[in-house]
């Protein structure tokens, strides 16, 4: 594969994903993690593995109405890809109660699925605006 | 040029990579000379700065505390008129040769044709910022 073959295909992985938490869809978004998966909301502690991280996921997921990540940036590379985005959230049925400016960056891995999610942004913002633990107990 | 052309975006990344050296070396003069006079700096949720008097207040009194600073570069990569960054910024406030900060930042640079930075974009935790010692990012 050309680099920018592996780039096209990391960025379409990327936007499964994000498409994923458009669709509320805990498994579809799993689908496009390794096993190994490496989750950072900095400064949190990493959220490590498929189990760890599926519960994470699901967790958010099940408190969510609605979920709209609107891309602003997207490109790739090397292994990595990154987004710019307004992540909109509605936890209660009434709109989009937080819409929270984020950048995520991704690792791909060589199989093709993202092994590294750092994601970059304010958590004042996330938890004032009732965005769910991002961490595990 | 187009969208993918190889040279405009190492140019880009070139400025990218001067202006954050600027912030290595404290100097604001180094900084500002790779940006547009009606730059725009967001800090991302806070306010807005717009243009180039403000923003180099802002970056000035951002230098004033510090006694040290260096960016750890993880990822710097372009593409068009785009330059991502993510970074790990360390600060040194107290002179005690220690990072009391470490900053984990990504920050997206917008660049015109003639390659000077346009609009600056920071995504980090506004608490880690301010409970390790970052000064105020409001004029």
């Amino acid at each position: 594969m050309s680099d920018s073959e592996t780039i096209k295909r990391n960025v379409a992985i990327v936007r499964e994903f994000i498409d994923a938490w458009g669709a509320v869809d805990p498994d579809a978004a799993m689908a496009c993690l390794s096993d190994d998966i490496v989750y950072i909301n900095h400064p949190l502690d990493p959220v490590v593995g498929q189990h760890d991280v599926r519960q994470i996921v699901a967790g958010i997921m099940a408190l969510s109405k609605a979920v709209n990540w609107e891309l602003r940036n997207c490109f790739g590379h090397g292994n990595t890809v990154t987004t710019e985005r307004l992540d909109c959230w509605d936890f209660d049925g009434n709109g989009w109660g937080l819409k929270l400016p984020c950048i995520g960056m991704f690792d791909v891995n060589d199989a093709g699925l993202i092994c590294g999610w750092r994601d970059y942004f304010d958590n004042k913002m996330w938890f004032d605006n009732g965005g769910p633990t991002l961490h595990l107990d | 040029m187009t969208d993918n052309s190889d040279a405009k975006v190492a140019r880009n990344e070139a400025t990218v990579r001067a202006f954050l050296k600027g912030w290595d070396d404290l100097d604001v003069d180094a900084c500002m000379a790779q940006c547009t006079d009606n730059m725009c700096y967001l800090n991302q949720p806070l306010e807005a700065i717009r243009g180039k008097a403000d923003v180099r207040k802002m970056i000035a009194s951002i230098f004033e505390p510090a006694k040290r600073a260096e960016f750890d570069l993880i990822h710097v990569f372009g593409k068009g008129n785009r330059v991502v960054t993510e970074r790990c910024d360390k600060w040194d406030w107290d002179g005690s040769n220690t990072w009391q900060l470490k900053l984990h930042v990504c920050g997206m640079f917008e660049l015109t044709e003639d390659g000077k930075i346009l609009e600056w974009r920071e995504y980090y935790d506004n608490n880690n910022w301010t409970d390790d010692g970052g000064p105020s990012l409001e004029l």
